[in-house]
This record gives C-alpha cells, structure tokens and sequence, in this order.
C-alpha cells in the first residue's frame, strides 16, 4: 500500500462523514423533506463510496490495516484505535449499502419529519460503523451504547401503535446485557494494570492479561450475556419481534441488517480473543443454543399473522445458523457464519424493505388480509418471491454459500446439532413459502387491491399537505376520493401534485379520483400538469416505482453475485478468521497441555 | 492587619472571600439603589464567581486560621466545581424571579450559602464545619421558600428548616461527644490523638460521636434512610434554587465525610464499611424504585438525585486518589445534567401552577424543539448514556469500585441503572413522541437569553465531559 494513502484517516473519514451529514441537515431548511433526505443519502453515499475505495487500497493479510492510534483519555489509558479487516470491512460495507437503501426506500415517508428522520438515521450510521471499527475496548463500548440512542427515537418517533412499549423494551434489554459487559470491561483494564503497571483498554493489550479461572468465566459471561441479547439468541429474543414488528420500515431494515450483526461481530472480536479457554467449554451448550434457536425461530415464524413479524422471527432463525457456524469454531463453520451476517443482511433487510413496500400500497401487514398481489403489483410480487428463495438459501443465491459453509463446519463437530439446525432449513422454506402463497399468490383478496380503513400515515400526511397548501378544492377532491374508495391514501397524491396542478382541472381531477385505477393513468397521461418525475410516481402507484427499485437493485445484485461467484467475499473474509481461529487454538491448547490451569499468580 | 493576614495564612480562602463580598456588595447595591431600576444582582454575582474561579489557580494551599481551615488540593477542586455549578445557577434565576426585586436577595443567600461550602470542604476544625454546615444551610432555606405566594413553597422551607434543625442538632451533639472524648475538636488532632496512643481503644463514646456527625452529613446528601425532607423541599422550592441544592450541599457534605469517616476507620472501627456498603445500595435502589412511580418532573428528578447520591456513596469503598477523582468527577458532571433540567423546568414551568407532571410536556419538542432536545441530553447524562459525560462519571466511579474489590455493589449499580433508563427515557419519550396535550399549559416561555445560555453550556459541558473527560482535570486538579 502506498504511504501516502495510509496517511489519510480513512477510517475516522468513515465514522464522521454521517455525522457532517447530520450537521449539514442540521444546518439546512430540515423542515423542506427533499431536502434533508437528499442530503442524507448524498452523505450515506459518499461514506459507501469511501467503502468501496478501502476495497481497493486495503491489503488483506489478517491483520487490521490502516490502523488509526491517538491518545484519547491519558488518565485511564483509553486510546482512540480503529482498524480494519475482512471481518469488519465486509459489515461496514454492509451498514453504508443498507444506510442509503433505506433513507431511498423510505424518501417521502415521513413528510416535515424527514429532517429528524434523517440525521437520526445518519448518526445509527455512524455509530455502527464504529462499532465495527473500534480497537479500544471503551471506545468499542461508547460506540455499542451510543448507537442506541438513535435507534431508540428511530422506533419511538416513526413506529407503529405500541412503539413506546417496543422501543423501551429494545433498549432496556440491551442496556442490561451491556452495562454488565461494561463491569467486564473495567475489570479486564483493572487486572491489566495489575499485571502490567499501565491501564489499557486496547484490544491487544487485554489479551494478554492472565485471569484466573474464575473471574474469567464471570467476565465472559458478561460478553456473552451483551452480545447474545444482540444477536439475539434464544431465550434472550423477545425483544426482538416486538422491536421489528413497531420500527418504520427504515428501522427494521437496519436493525435486522447491521444491529443484529454487531452481536456477532463482537463476540467474532472480542470474546472469543479475550476468553479462549473458558468460552471452548462454553462452545458445545452454546451450540445447542443456537440450535434451538435456528428451530424455535422458525416454529414460531409458522405461526406468525403479521408478514413483519414473520421475518423478524425468521431472523431469530437465521441469526442462530450464523451462531451456529461460530460456535463451531472451524475455519468452514465460522467462514460460513460470516458470510452468512452479509447474506442476512442482504436478504432480510430486503425482506423487510419489500414487507414496508407492501404495506405502504396495502395499509395491511397481516397475511390472511392478503393475496393475489402477483396480479396487481407482478415486479414487485418477483422481487419478493426473489428475495424469499435467497432467505431460504436456494442454490445458487447467497443464502446458500453461508448456509452450507455453516452445515459443513457443524457438522465436523456435532452431527446430532447439525440434523437438527437441518430441520430448520426446512421448516424456513415451509414457512417462507407458505407466506409467499398466500400473499403473493391465491385470488386477489381485498387487502391486495384495496387498502382498508384505519390509521394510514399516507392519508394523515397527504390531508396535511393539502391543507398546507390551502386549495380547498384539492381538499376535497382528496377527501371524497378517500372516502369513496380509500385508495388514493398514498402520500403521493398529496404532495405537490394536488398542490400546483390540480386546481385548474378540479372537475377533472374529481372525477378521475373517482374512478380508482383508471383515475391514474387519466391523470398522469391526460394533464400536461405533471412533470415526469410526477408520472413516474403515480403510474407506479400499484407496482414498484423507479426509486424503489433503484433501491432494491444492488441487494438483487448482491444476492446474484454471493450466490454465483461467492469467492472474492470468502477471501475477503479467510485470513482474518484463520488468524482469530489460529489465535485461539494456540491458547487452548496451551492451557490443555498444563496440569492446572494457569492464572493463578494473575489472581489478586 | 498585615501581620495578621500573614500569620494566619487568611489568603488559602481567597475564593471565599471574594464571593462574600460580592454577596454583600449585591445587598448594599439593593438596598441603595430604587426598585424601579430594576438592578441585576446576577451579572455582579456572575462577575464576582467567575473571579473566584479564577483566584482558585493563584490562591496558595495549606493551613490557615491557625489550623481552622486546610486548604488542599481536593478542596480546592471541590470548591471549584460548586463556583462553576453556581455560575450556572446565576443564569436561570431571571428566567424564575422576572424583574422582581427579589432576586437581589437569592443571588445573595446563594453566596452566603456558597461560602458556606467552602468553610465545610475546608474546614478542619469542627466547629468550622458547624459554622460552614449552617451557613449553607440557612440560606437554603429562606431561598426554599422565596416564592412566598406559593404555599408548597413555605411548606417545603418550614420542612427544610425544621428536619435541618433537627439534623444540625445531631451533628453538634455528636460533636460533644467527640470533644468529652478526645479533648479536642480539631481533626487532625483526632487522627494525632489515636497514633499517640496506640494502646488507646476508642470507646462507645467516640462512635456515638463519629456516627451522629455521619448522620448529620447523609442528611444533607439525601442518603436513605434520611432523604424525608428532599421530596417536598425540592418539588416546593422554586426550580433555579433546586438546581443549586442538587449539587451544593451534596459536595459539601461529601467533602466532610471524606475528612470523618477515615477517622473511623483509622481507629479499627472498619464494622462501620460494611454499612456504608449497604446504605449506598439501599439508597440507590430505593430512591430508583420511587423515582419509577412519580407523576411530577420535580419529584422524579428529586428520587433520582437521592439515587445518585447512592452511586456517588460507592466512591467510599475506594481509598486513594481514584476514588476521590471519580467522585468529583461524577458530582460536576451530575451538576451539569441537573442544572440544564432546572433549568429546562424553570423554563417550562407555568408562572402560576409551578408543580409540573410528565404529561403536562407532551409533545415538548413540537412546541419548542431546541428545549426538549437539550432537556433530553440532560436526562441521557443522568441516565449515564454515552457520549454524555453521565457516562463517564458512571464508569470511572464503577471501575474504581471494582479495582477496589467490590464487585457485587457495582453489580447492584448497573442494575439499578437500568431502572433510572426506563423513568428518564420515558420522560424523553413524552417530551419527544407525543402529542401535545390540550390541557399542557404550555404556550409562551419566557425563555430568557440567561438561561438559553446556561441550557447551552451545560449541553456543552456534558458533550465535552463525555467525549473528552481529561478536560475535567482542569477543575479537579487532584
């Protein structure tokens, strides 16, 4: 690498370009909605392309590149370190694409909001890429809990009806899983200065500390407790569905992408490094968990009515074949794991964005309410059949690789577990398919044509914008279409178009409202009022529009390219794996060679 | 004079002196000048607080008064934080008081009260921390009840003064008890005394002494089982003087209980460490516990404070400079928090109904949003939630306690934490995520430039604590 590239702070570059960004909405009309979420994904864009050019410039040798070392807090030793390897480029390349996906997915959601929406979808941004990034254990931490914040007024400001309960329930169950870890943490810098005379949270150096048997079975253990409530394993998921189910579409996209990742990624990092010895004894039960988890998930994903909830448990699933895979701890098992957090992240985060699509045309989330929607809206019916069978891990689509990766690496190790994590893949494909069939296909059932009444944000905020814009005709054109048919309660009619073309037509405007779907194509095609943008918007109305399917091409993309020609992502992810496996190895089978167990002369 | 001055060190309390006589100086200026010309104590109060911040770095340590006082690092930095906290204070009270003349008097009673603080942190002598401890107290509780037209106002000070009174009264007889024992009422005596004679056994005497002084001083902090009066004196008092006693009479009272409690356990009285244990778990989880079920902002915010003292007891468990660093440290920061949400609430406050429920901010944020974003980072700071400097303070105190061997308090510590998240989020969530209410008698806030600027700095300070917390060294200079 040339030197002059490893001067730049390539990694502090990617942490704090969101926050300019949040600066910049901050700074600009953050009431204009255009506006704001145009800055927002002109920010989470740049910060991808930084992403894409650490691809080119990052050597891949296992070994954290482009390391970034300041003092940060002298008095306790806390040093502001970041690095990066396979491992963590793969996740934050995965956080920047979903960040942009889901700021153009959600572009005119939130109306007068968008501005909040933005900066706090940004600054998850960033926080989470810092997570992935942070060497230092307390600069690790400070990224872990600040991140919360912002996703906890993602889900309590945009959620639906129980949010308050969702949104405190998400944060109080990782709140308590991380201040544990946080005693873990200061214990863990505590015994370095015993040992060492210095007070260090950096990674590399707390590896190093000798503990003894006790105190770090209770430090892993607090590690365990923070990720697994992350990942979340079972029995610590509940959280979980009630979180997917309230979170705006933008927050379930990100919680189930990225958030979800960082349990895993943190015990990829930093628990299997810090406590080798204890968590191989660990290994089997945890095993176990994840199995149970990988057919729990999946029983109650069967039951479920709500296609949100549905997916949320699904990942309840998917998340225990990636635990699955790392707990097995072989090169093939904890490749696969890896992988398989992008392809989760690929797939469910378009699952998800695809059920917020749906919902937004249908005003329903529930299945039997559904059906038929490969009659009305065929694209987007495909892309979610496209999405489903890479969620499923169809042969030659991402969810595939990681899963047999994962299947091989199990199976050297336990052959019952891996029968059972079996079932799972099955029962994935009943439950995943059976939704797909009633939803996607089946008679056309009135959720799948006509939204029905109740609270629809779309229709609040398009009354909003008429009477913001005061034309009284359009109002009522609005109203009486709303009423007649309660179709037209998309956000689009009530944008600008109402706003500066209809008046002149208002007669027109009335009685094409009238007449539901032909309405459409009148009023698109027949008033030289609309500009282009406008037609696309509406003429789309049924089907996905071309912003929405900007947005979901680079995951079918990723979904093809994983699925095909998975290579260039395993190479990414080998090295720094077989160095944390070869790490490990060496420490535990030090510790089996000796008679007693060591860190004796480390207890105090 | 001069040779006085100079035998009796008198310079080691310059701080002190300054801000009395900015406090006298701002009464005589009321009392000469006219009511319609509508004086600003606070600007000559600020002035003169911001002069003794600054004395703090030239004036010199050690003994003065003849061994009365001893100033030493540790109180020096201790003042400091409480002169900086002050400052702050300054800047609210136009928002609480309008041009009522009125505010001559608080800015004054709060100097007095002031340096009331100083003589107790500096103290050695018992009969100065007396002096210290009702001249802090005394001021507290006439500017309790300043708003004389409120009647919760007058209960809170008749509260405040009689259990206070109560409270002054075990403090001096315990201090009886110390003198009849040890013939003295110096402290560095006390611990000369017990070296001398090493065959010496500390009687019941001297620990009915030790423990009635102690009580006196958790009385002041608010510590469970003596925290009665908090709940009423600071939902009554008027907001900006709320703001103040969080933290003033905390500091103070801390401070002395750092100088006592070593006697103690100096002495062979260490029985005495396992109750300090279970009176910081029990006024943690006690004072978390009510704070979950309160309908008022001031009450709620008066329960948390109460937990927060608890945390702040753990730093007893810990010898040495660490605990003592982590304590100040987390008593600045919770200053900060809690005067940008006095602050807040003098804000908010309606002029004529001053008890404010939860529900009456509904939807803060769509009314003024600035306001309910800085009100929120307060209450993420006392919820200890990184970047905010709450954090630090959180985990410095924590990783103290733990390096001490006491790993189960810090446990019950976390634990407890969680509980505060679930009442200071919902307050944000209210603030925040709903509507606001039709009966929310919020329109128009006399959002005053004074306390707009305080709300900022404290913002301020508590993004900069938590980012950079080693900015704080400048203040404690332990």
């Amino acid at each position: 690498m040339d030197s002059s590239l490893s001067a730049i702070p390539w990694l502090s570059a990617l942490i704090f370009l969101p926050l300019v960004g949040v600066l910049a909405v901050l700074l600009s009309d953050h009431r204009n909605p255009r506006a704001s979420q145009a800055i927002g994904i002109v920010f989470s864009s740049a910060t991808l392309l930084l992403c894409i050019a650490l691809f080119k410039i990052f050597p891949n040798t296992g070994e954290m590149a482009l390391k970034e070392a300041h003092s940060w807090i002298p008095s306790i030793g806390a040093k502001y370190l970041l690095g990066i390897d396979g491992i963590s480029l793969i996740l934050v390349a995965l956080t920047a694409l979903l960040t942009v996906i889901s700021l153009l997915g959600s572009w005119d959601e939130f109306g007068e909001r968008s501005g909040i929406f933005v900066m706090l979808m940004l600054s998850l941004e960033s926080g989470v890429i810092g997570v992935f990034l942070a060497l230092d254990l307390l600069l690790f931490y400070i990224f872990w809990e600040a991140m919360l914040i912002p996703m906890y007024f993602l889900i309590g400001l945009f959620g639906g009806p129980k949010r308050f309960y969702a949104t405190t329930k998400f944060v109080l169950f990782t709140l308590f899983g991380s201040l544990l870890m946080l005693l873990a943490i200061a214990a863990l810098a505590n015994f370095h200065q015993q040992q060492f005379g210095t007070l260090s949270f950096a990674l590399a150096d707390l590896m190093k500390v000798d503990l003894s048997p006790e105190i770090a079975n209770i430090c892993c253990f607090a590690f365990l407790l923070a990720f697994a409530i992350k990942v979340p394993m079972w029995p610590l998921h509940t959280w979980l569905p009630d979180a997917h189910t309230e979170a705006p579409t933008a927050g379930s996209v990100m919680l189930a992408g990225v958030l979800l990742k960082m349990g895993t990624y943190g015990m990829l990092r930093f628990m299997f490094p810090l406590f080798p010895i204890v968590i191989s004894t660990y290994l089997p039960w945890l095993m176990g968990f994840s199995v149970v988890a990988i057919v729990y998930g999946a029983l109650t994903a069967l039951a479920q009515e709500d296609i949100k909830r549905l997916i949320a448990c699904s990942s309840v699933s998917h998340m225990g074949f990636i635990t699955l895979g790392l707990f097995s701890f072989t090169a093939e098992g904890s490749l696969g794991g890896t992988i398989q957090m992008l392809n989760h992240g690929i797939s469910t985060g378009a699952l998800f964005l695809m059920a917020g699509m749906i919902y937004h045309r249908t005003n329903t989330r529930i299945i039997k309410d559904l059906g038929g929607l490969a009659k009305s809206m065929p694209i987007l019916s495909t892309i979610f059949v496209f999405f489903c069978f890479s969620s499923i891990g169809l042969p030659g689509l991402n969810g595939f690789v990681g899963e047999f990766l994962i299947m091989v690496g199990a199976f050297s190790v336990s052959k019952v577990l891996t029968a059972v994590a079996t079932l799972g893949i099955v029962l994935g494909a009943v439950y995943l398919l059976w939704m797909v069939e009633r939803v996607i296909f089946g008679p056309l059932k009135a959720g799948g044509t006509t939204p029905r009444h109740g609270v629809n944000p779309g229709n609040v905020n398009a009354n909003a914008n008429v009477n913001v814009n005061g034309h009284e005709h359009g109002q009522a054109d609005f109203s009486h279409a709303d009423l007649g048919h309660a179709d037209h309660g998309h956000a689009d009619l009530g944008h600008a178009d109402l706003g500066h073309a209809d008046l002149g037509h208002a007669d027109h405007g009335h009685a094409d409202l009238g007449h539901a779907d032909l309405g459409h194509a009148d009023l698109g095609h027949g008033s030289d009022h609309y500009s282009g943008s406008d037609v696309v918007t509406r003429t789309a109305d049924r089907d996905l529009n071309f912003r929405e399917f900007v947005a979901l091409l680079p995951l079918i993309v990723g979904v093809l390219y994983i699925g095909l020609h998975p290579a260039p992502v395993l190479d990414l992810a080998r090295p720094p794996l077989k160095k944390i496996i070869a790490e490990y190895n060496l420490k535990v089978n030090q510790n089996k060679s000796l008679p007693q167990p060591n860190g004796e002369e480390g207890r105090k | 004079m001069n040779v006085w001055f100079q035998a009796s060190n008198a310079f080691v309390t310059l701080p002190e002196m300054i801000v009395a006589l900015t406090a006298i100086t701002i009464l005589l200026a009321a009392a000469f000048t006219k009511e319609s010309d509508s004086p600003r104590p606070e600007a000559l109060a600020i002035a003169g607080l911001v002069l003794a911040f600054l004395s703090t770095f030239y004036a010199p340590v050690g003994p003065g008064f003849f061994g009365q006082v001893f100033v030493d690092s540790l109180s020096r930095s201790a003042f400091s934080i409480v002169l900086l906290g002050a400052i702050l204070v300054m800047g609210i009270l136009p928002t609480q008081f309008g041009k009522d003349t009125i505010r001559c008097e608080a800015s004054a009673l709060i100097l007095f009260s002031l340096c009331g603080v100083g003589l107790m942190v500096s103290g050695q002598h018992l009969m100065t921390l007396f002096l210290g401890l009702e001249l802090l107290s005394i001021p507290l509780y006439i500017l309790a009840g300043l708003r004389t037209s409120d009647q919760k106002s007058r209960e809170s000070a008749l509260k405040y003064f009689i259990l206070g009174a109560f409270a002054s009264a075990l403090i001096l007889f315990g201090m009886a008890l110390l003198l009849a024992e040890t013939g003295s009422l110096s402290i560095a005596n006390f611990f000369d005394y017990f070296k001398a004679n090493s065959t010496f056994h500390p009687t019941q005497i001297f620990y009915a002494g030790w423990i009635l002084v102690s009580i006196g001083m958790l009385f002041k902090i608010g510590a469970v089982p003596f925290h009665m009066w908090v709940l009423d004196v600071y939902q009554g008092a008027p907001s900006s003087v709320t703001a103040f006693m969080t933290f003033a009479p905390k500091v103070a009272a801390f401070l002395v209980l750092l100088k006592i409690w070593p006697i103690g356990w100096e002495t062979g009285f260490t029985n005495s460490i396992p109750l300090v244990y279970f009176l910081s778990m029990l006024t943690m989880t006690a004072g978390n516990f009510m704070a979950l079920v309160q309908r008022n902002v001031k009450r709620m915010l008066a329960y948390s404070s109460i937990a927060h003292a608890g945390y702040m007891l753990m730093a007893f468990l810990v010898t040495g400079r660490e605990g003592r660093y982590a304590l100040l440290f987390y008593l600045g920061v919770y200053a900060l928090a809690n005067i940008g949400a006095f602050a807040a609430i003098t804000i908010v406050s309606p002029k004529k109904d001053p008890d404010l429920s939860i529900v009456s901010l509904s939807g803060l944020v769509k009314i003024h949003a600035p306001l309910a974003v800085a009100f929120s980072i307060c209450l993420f700071s006392l919820t200890g939630l990184p970047p905010f400097g709450g954090f630090m303070a959180k985990f410095f105190l924590l990783k103290a306690v733990i390096n001490s061997g006491n790993g189960a308090i810090a446990v019950v510590a976390i634990l407890n934490s969680l509980l505060a998240a679930y009442y200071y989020l919902r307050l944000v969530l209210v603030m925040t995520a709903k509507e606001p209410t039709a009966n929310s008698s919020m329109g128009q806030f006399p959002l005053g430039l004074g306390s707009r600027i305080v709300l900022a700095l404290a913002i301020l300070g508590v993004i900069v604590s938590g980012l950079t917390p080693d900015i704080f060294s400048l203040v404690i200079r332990l």
